[in-house]
């Protein structure tokens, strides 16, 4: 019999939460070791087949609390403010979620706090909370499309936040600052490379998309110190980059 | 870092190897200016070229623009994975002539 590793409760192997603790119920999976709903028959990220749930298998995960116009993070209690932009509600900041696989800019801790972490592809993909998900094309887009539809200028200086690093001079020329003007409050974090290196801090923003183009690459969408544009572009995905949360519809 | 050249009927190859950041910067660019005054086709391998800094994308920008100016072509070749890395999160790829 499957119980609720929480309340211990019986539970079905069907079952999405307890129904004597309202946890959502996960298991791991043992490739990846992305967490999948219990009622998974396959790891969406890996493609693993998953064998009957055994009492083993079974995790908790706390539900994050949305109050107030914030997200708390049930795993850690790290809050994050929210924003809704056209129909979409967007977490406002990176995430922070210390995860397998992420990274703070030049392993200085203190930098989570303002900036979030960054993630490997293969990392962001799974770190979001019950409830939420790593942005996609589809999401980026439709971030895209509303913005152009307010008519404020370019979508990239929309999404920019007002803060100051965005003016720093670079090779391409001077700095333009955001509008900020759905309250995305992009940042320019920069990036970890594929070789460990990290660059581009105050200039670049990267935001990982859910969405591969190939089995080593997969899209981002890309912020400059210079310019308005909000492309799309990929990378490897050992690239680290920051990562927005989506509410699930 | 060193610099070979090549001439090839009407277009003229640099071979850079090693690594282009601040201190070899001022060099490259030397190199890289000169070598544009003296054809409309410029072609730079960087085959052996296994990390480029800002400082280096200063001069490729400024050499692009130079070459431009003068209705030239500046082409790079054999550019290596962790170099096209940095090409593509600059939007260098968006400027550049990469075969």
């Amino acid at each position: 019999m499957l119980v609720c590793p929480k309340c211990g409760a019986a539970i079905g192997e069907n079952d999405v939460y307890c129904a004597g603790c309202g946890t959502m119920l996960h298991r791991v999976c043992s490739h990846c070791h992305a967490l999948m709903p219990l009622m998974a028959k396959f790891c969406s990220n890996c493609g693993t087949k998953f064998e009957e749930a055994k009492e083993n298998h079974v995790f908790s995960i706390p539900l994050p609390i949305e109050k107030n116009g914030f997200m708390i993070d049930g795993r850690d209690q790290q809050k994050y403010k929210m924003v809704k932009i056209g129909n979409q509600i967007w977490l406002a900041e990176n995430f922070r979620f210390k995860s397998t696989d992420s990274f703070v800019y030049g392993n200085n801790e203190d930098m989570a706090e303002k900036y979030g972490r960054l993630y490997t592809w293969d990392s962001a993909r799974i770190v979001a909370p019950p409830g939420w998900h790593l942005a996609t094309r589809r999401d980026f887009n439709e971030l895209g499309r509303f913005c152009k539809s307010l008519g404020q200028g370019m979508v990239g200086t929309m999404l920019k936040s007002k803060d100051a690093e965005w003016k720093t001079n670079g090779i391409f020329g001077p700095g333009t600052p955001g509008s900020d003007a759905v309250g995305f409050a992009a940042m320019p974090y920069g990036v970890r490379t594929s070789a460990g290196v990290f660059s581009y801090l105050g200039s670049f923003a990267y935001f990982w998309c859910a969405d591969e183009e190939n089995m080593g690459r997969a899209y981002y969408r890309h912020l400059s110190y210079f310019t308005g544009a909000y492309q799309e572009c990929s990378s490897k995905k050992e690239c680290a980059f920051s990562v927005r949360l989506v509410k699930n519809q | 870092m060193t610099i070979t050249q090549f001439e090839n009927g009407d277009s003229l190859t640099l071979a850079v190897e090693g690594i282009i950041d601040s201190t070899t910067a001022p060099d490259f660019e030397k190199e890289m200016l000169a070598a544009g005054g003296k054809t409309k086709n410029l072609v730079v391998n960087f085959a052996k070229v296994d990390f480029i800094s800002s400082a280096g994308l200063r001069v490729l920008l400024l050499s692009q623009k130079k070459m431009a100016a003068a209705a030239g072509k500046m082409t790079l070749v054999n550019v290596s994975e962790d170099v096209r890395e940095v090409f593509e999160l600059t939007g260098f790829v968006n400027v550049l002539d990469i075969a």
